[in-house]
């Protein structure tokens, strides 16, 4: 058995495709590249694969990833052209790798996601808005209302926010990977960019609408819907080594580690 | 990839299923449009999930596409959701492809799959921007309205709407339909005269070109071309080669589950059955089969173009598929490999079906069906359902013995000549498979199972070019007698604990009826129906009946005169301008051989002369064997 991770991007008209659907769309793609992938035992067996964190629908992505069970080896290179010749183009498959067999399935890895938040046209909350969210930011405390399934519970965000800054798109770089650059065609050069490095995956889980949420409410005012666009620039798992915990792009071609205190 | 969507991201978060809208799926075609002559929008007037369930569509869709003059894209009916954000916006209905406004394109083509659409149609008209009416779009500022499908044999009650009917099989004369079109754009005729030149082409008819007269009691007394050139009447169109016509082995793979969501590979065309309330057993005649070889090339192919995960054969009567065995064969080996599952609708249940659905899904999920259609012997005579109390206790056991216990019937109310003691029948057969249970498998071979029977009824409907188009259809109220007839009939089985009874709308049914056999008084219904808000009329949860009656009243049509009246043998039908293969004498006859109880041979066994040879291919060539397919009992799904 081989397990294969790899990185792919959602942009485009895509967007808009769910979760499920994207599935099922990978799926289909194994069978058109005609992948040797596992499949589960039982009368209606299905490919064994596990996509590490959902995005929302409506969002772009330069850094998803999802984890795939071989039935033998195969040429990564190979398989990684393959992909990208049967997909469309919105979906494109930019890295892959081999994983450790006992590695855990990428969803449960999942600890940070980096993002980029732009406000649409004229939805901009005020004139000032720069100054004042970096100051919003820079509170010692930043209480927020978290709601999940089993009901609202009030948090701290401070602590799960990483790394937070806002740049002109042109001057953005990757935290981690400084090659990084954020090619949205439909923004202009000097769009400011809301870019931040936050907790994710299934334990201190932070949406970076709450932050721009509450942002809103520190204004006193209520946020209206569809007023920034959103943007994933990669998903992070957690590693340490003797210098302390870091945070690294589940695969990390060169990029460089992001230590949190 | 087009990255220009027609509709904002703010609009497409706030509907449900945005991916309806988006394009781009995976082999959609995107031309550039500098490079074509022809824009052609394809739309089938209903959602999304089903519209791309629809075969016709991926051929043509394909056929088009292969034509570099020729930009084919589709566009389908907007969830209600949408319709009302376009209105309220008013933003024109767009095509998925390239986004752009449907009002731009050459052509707008309809497919026309069952007759609670037709407000549909009007949506999409209305949302584009262009007239409802054929003669309010004079010139080619518009697109030409097209309609094709199984209900343009008998279009009158949308003769308004449409400037062309494209009648029979549409892989044969739109190429000449285009030439012309372009002929036409060149030199600059006005669309008038390009419609007088497309009326020569084999297949076409353009309603606005015949004159209607009616006799006093408001049946037909004439349909006449009003101009030299115009033929007095159009027949259908036929493929005489499937082997050689085009088939689309790259079709369009939604993003989301659409209904029908697998490979249709389309085994054959036509039916030898002769089921005398069947329409598309008639309209598709002579049957016409496709290669093995040319089927095992497509099946492989569809596999690597699309990666789904199911492919489904697909005909009227897959049984009666000459090469079925060799085929399976052959897509077992194939698809198991793949893994990849068989779905087989359509199959006669017998020893050699059993034991492929046993290879292909999981017995314990799957049930059989039963399309028995009527109760009694003496009723699926009449209809000409060769299929016996025996051929269906027979398949039972089998199945039984074999380990199902999951049996679906199928049932109609509403036949010519039925009486309670038809319906009765209903319940008796159900009772008698489940005893059947019982008496196959003892006790310990149960394995804590019982049998697990459902029925289900629909409400006949007379269509046009079939046997039954003289007969009376029963009223809303009638049916729903019938239903709780059957209902308490079942409830007084001795198993009626295993038997399930499920039913249709009959209120539904009714306006179907109305459609099927309508004339063209009815437009201005369907018209007025509309602006009075009736639209996805095949959607129970938007049907409002109350406000067809309503319009019914307003307009001052009657619609029990398209329904419950029984048709006289010479009375000229709305559709006879149209010649579907199979002559009038001969369903006259079988009218006639229906009302005496006798049931008729199928083509395989003897050829009734019904016209359809005149096509020069198919069973109607083929040698006959007097014994072929009696063992007609059932269905396997």
């Amino acid at each position: 058995m081989e397990k294969i991770r790899l990185k792919f991007t959602k942009n485009g008209p895509i967007r808009f495709i769910g979760h499920l659907d994207l599935m099922r769309y990978f799926q289909k793609c194994n069978r058109r590249a005609e992948i040797n992938v596992k499949y589960s035992e039982g009368y209606s067996p299905h490919q064994i694969m596990s996509f590490a964190e959902p995005l929302s629908v409506g969002a772009t992505s330069d850094g998803e990833y999802i984890d795939i069970q071989l039935d033998s080896p195969v040429d990564l290179n190979k398989m990684k052209d393959d992909l990208n010749s049967v997909m469309n183009e919105g979906v494109k498959i930019t890295a892959i790798e081999h994983l450790d067999e006992h590695s855990q399935k990428a969803m449960t890895m999942v600890d940070a996601a980096e993002w980029i938040l732009t406000f649409r046209n004229g939805k901009e909350p005020c004139k000032d808005w720069e100054n004042m969210l970096m100051k919003y930011i820079d509170s010692d405390k930043l209480m927020a209302v978290k709601k999940s399934k089993k009901g609202e519970v009030e948090i701290d965000m401070k602590p799960f926010i990483y790394r937070f800054e806002i740049v002109d798109r042109d001057k953005l770089q990757g935290f981690s990977n400084k090659n990084y650059r954020y090619e949205d065609n439909s923004l202009s050069k000097d769009c400011k960019c809301i870019h931040m490095l936050i907790s994710s995956g299934s334990r201190d889980h932070l949406k970076p609408g709450l932050i721009i949420e509450n942002f809103y409410k520190s204004l006193g005012i209520e946020m209206p819907d569809f007023v920034y666009k959103i943007h994933r620039v990669d998903t992070y798992l957690s590693e340490s080594d003797d210098k302390g915990t870091y945070e690294i792009p589940m695969i990390a071609e060169s990029c460089e580690k992001i230590y949190i205190n | 990839m087009n990255e220009n969507l027609a509709l904002t991201d703010e609009i497409l978060l706030s509907v449900s299923k945005p991916e309806r809208y988006i394009g781009n799926e995976v082999n959609s075609v995107t031309k550039n449009k500098d490079d074509v002559k022809i824009r052609f929008a394809f739309c089938f007037p209903d959602v999304y999930e089903i519209g791309m369930s629809h075969l016709g569509i991926q051929i043509l869709y394909g056929m088009f596409n292969s034509y570099e003059d020729v930009w084919c894209e589709r566009v389908y009916s907007p969830w209600m959701d949408m319709d009302a954000v376009m209105r309220k916006n008013n933003i024109p209905l767009f095509c998925l492809e390239s986004q752009d406004p449907v009002k731009n394109f050459d052509f707008l083509a309809f497919t026309l799959q069952y007759e609670l659409c037709y407000t549909n149609i009007l949506q999409v008209l209305d949302l584009s921007g262009i007239p409802f009416l054929s003669k309010d779009r004079t010139d080619f500022s518009y697109p030409i309205v097209i309609g094709g499908g199984p209900c343009t044999y008998n279009p009158e009650p949308i003769a308004d709407f449409f400037d062309i009917f494209y009648i029979g099989e549409g892989e044969t004369q739109y190429r000449a339909l285009f030439d012309l079109y372009e002929k036409a754009k060149e030199s600059g005729t006005t669309k008038h005269d390009f419609l007088l030149e497309v009326a020569k082409i084999p297949g076409m008819y353009i309603p606005s070109f015949y004159d209607v007269a009616y006799k006093e009691d408001g049946t037909i007394e004439s349909m006449t071309p009003k101009y030299d050139g115009v033929p007095s009447h159009i027949s259908k169109e036929v493929v005489t080669n499937l082997d050689e016509a085009f088939y689309p082995t790259k079709p369009v793979v939604p993003f989301i589950k659409a209904t029908q969501d697998r490979i249709v590979l389309e085994v054959m065309r036509g039916c030898i059955r002769g089921c005398r309330f069947c329409q598309a057993g008639q309209l598709y005649r002579p049957k016409r089969e496709k290669s093995v070889e040319v089927l095992k090339k497509y099946a492989l192919e569809m596999l690597k173009n699309t990666g789904y995960e199911e492919i489904s054969l697909s005909s009227l009567s897959t049984s009666d598929y000459s090469q079925l065995p060799e085929l399976l064969d052959f897509l077992l080996r194939e698809c198991g490999s793949r893994h990849v599952n068989i779905s087989l609708p359509s199959l006669r249940i017998d020893n050699f079906s059993l034991d492929v659905m046993s290879k292909v899904q999981d017995i314990k999920k799957s049930s059989l069906t039963f399309a028995a259609e009527a109760g009694t012997q003496r009723l699926r005579d009449v209809i000409n359902k060769g299929v016996t109390v025996e051929d269906i206790l027979r398949g039972s056991r089998e199945a039984f013995e074999g380990g199902w216990n999951k049996v679906k019937f199928y049932f109609m109310l509403g036949h010519p000549t039925e009486t309670d003691e038809d319906i009765a029948g209903i319940g008796e057969i159900c009772n008698a498979v489940a005893a059947e249970y019982y008496a196959t498998l003892p006790k310990e071979k149960r394995n804590g199972k019982s049998i697990d029977i459902t029925a289900s009824t629909s409400f006949f409907v007379p269509k046009p070019f079939t046997p039954f188009q003289w007969a009376r259809m029963n009223t809303p109220e009638e049916f729903l007698t019938k239903a709780a007839k059957t209902k308490a009939g079942i409830r007084s089985q001795v198993n009626q604990r295993h038997i399930r009874y499920m039913w249709h709308e009959a209120d539904a049914s009714m306006l179907e009826g109305v459609f099927a056999r309508g004339d063209r008084h009815l437009c201005d219904v369907i018209l007025k129906a509309y602006q009075n808000g009736c639209v996805y009329d095949a959607w129970s949860e938007y049907f409002h009946y109350d406000i067809w009656l309503k319009t019914f009243e307003e307009c001052g049509v009657n619609p029990d005169f398209y329904t419950v009246r029984e048709r006289k043998d010479d009375e000229i039908f709305p559709w006879d301008i149209l010649d579907c293969g199979v002559d009038k004498s001969f369903l006259l006859r079988e009218w006639h051989t229906a009302q005496n109880g006798s049931v008729s041979p199928n083509c395989a066994q003897q050829c009734l002369g019904c016209g359809a040879r005149k096509y020069g291919v198919g069973v109607c060539y083929d040698k006959k064997d007097p014994n072929a397919g009696k063992s007609c009992s059932g269905e396997a799904r």
